[in-house]
């Protein structure tokens, strides 16, 4: 003992045969660090969910949409609701109370015959049905002549319900037209189209 | 018996084992890592939208990324990590599904963007046949 501890001192610095062991604590500290970095980047992730949107593959140009009762909801460019051409919430309000009211009013009303269906709608996707460009062409035709041509038109339903199209402002924050998409999933109408103005070539 | 346990032998600590096992985590995390950066635009501001439904993580997708640059006022459409030009868009679209594949498109729009950028994506992918489009939006 007396000897080791002599030898040591005689050679200091010499790592050759010092035989530090194995470490735990720092270890541990290092252990900790990598558990506290992926902590913290575990609270960097967010979850994303999903408004569905559907177009229709097979759109079938003559089978277009006859719509029964379809109603519009319009987007600002400020960001302003407007339901059928009455104006409804403001830019400010994100959550579009009176929006909502309307549309639950809407599906109570005409939702009577639908409500099994739509309560077993999976709680809140917006199944969104659009037909293809090739089937609103169909459409866009009877009203090309106004340069501004519908991207999307509705192609009937497997199920039922009023129609509500969405028809943003192009210059609109496209956060108004998903919190639009939101009230509908939530008070859960299902068929939902998109209008919108083709791009100039 | 050498191979009995509860002898008293102590096995000590096995600095070599711990090392692989700590590296494979690390491989883990950074593979995790890296795919969810060549997918997903962490630049972008998802919309709110609190009725939006769970992801279905299994099913194939091909992510479109809109992001807004709010100093510039420019729209830039990103598809697997580069800039793309709509009829571009089209194009890669139309020519991966007529090799057979299908998934849905992921559109991550910045809630921030004018809206008809996000048209043009869904009118591009519409052109391309895409039959689902679905649109990534955040809890809160």
């Amino acid at each position: 003992m007396i000897a080791r501890r002599g030898r040591r001192r005689g050679r200091p610095g010499t790592l050759a045969e010092a035989d530090p062991g194995f470490q735990i604590a720092p270890m541990i500290d290092v252990v900790f660090v990598v558990l506290v970095f992926f902590m913290a980047l575990a609270a960097q992730i967010r979850v994303e969910r999903d408004l569905a949107l559907r177009l229709p593959g097979a759109a079938v140009p003559g089978a277009a949409a006859l719509p029964e009762e379809e109603y519009t909801v319009a987007v600002g460019p400020l960001g302003e609701i407007s339901f059928n051409d009455e104006p409804c919430d403001g830019p400010e309000s994100p959550d579009l109370p009176r929006l909502r009211a309307l549309l639950d009013a809407l599906r109570a009303a005409g939702g009577a015959s639908t409500a099994a269906g739509a309560s077993t709608a999976a709680g809140a996707s917006a199944v969104v049905e659009v037909s293809a460009l090739a089937g609103a062409s169909a459409l866009a035709g009877a009203s090309a002549a106004g340069g501004a041509s519908a991207v999307a038109g509705m192609t009937p339903g497997r199920d039922e319900g009023p129609v509500v199209v969405i028809a943003s402002d192009p210059a609109s924050r496209y956060e108004r037209t998903i919190a639009v998409m939101d009230a509908l999933a939530s008070v859960g109408i299902r068929r939902v189209s998109l209008a919108g103005e083709e791009d100039p070539p | 018996m050498a191979a009995s346990l509860g002898d008293g032998d102590d096995p000590g600590f096995q600095i070599a084992p711990m090392i692989d096992v700590l590296l494979v985590l690390l491989i883990f995390f950074m593979s995790i890592a890296s795919t969810a950066i060549t997918r997903y635009d962490p630049t972008i501001q998802l919309p709110v939208a609190p009725a939006a439904a769970p992801r279905e993580e299994e099913a194939p997708v091909w992510v479109v990324n809109v992001a807004w640059d709010a100093v510039t006022a420019r729209a830039s459409v990103r598809f697997e990590e580069q800039d793309i030009a709509l009829p571009q868009l089209t194009a890669v679209l139309t020519e991966r599904r007529s090799r057979g594949g299908s998934a849905r498109l992921l559109l991550r729009g910045d809630g921030a963007v004018p809206v008809r950028h996000v048209q043009a994506v869904v009118a591009a992918a519409a052109a391309a046949g895409v039959a689902e489009i679905t649109f990534a939006a955040l809890r809160s």
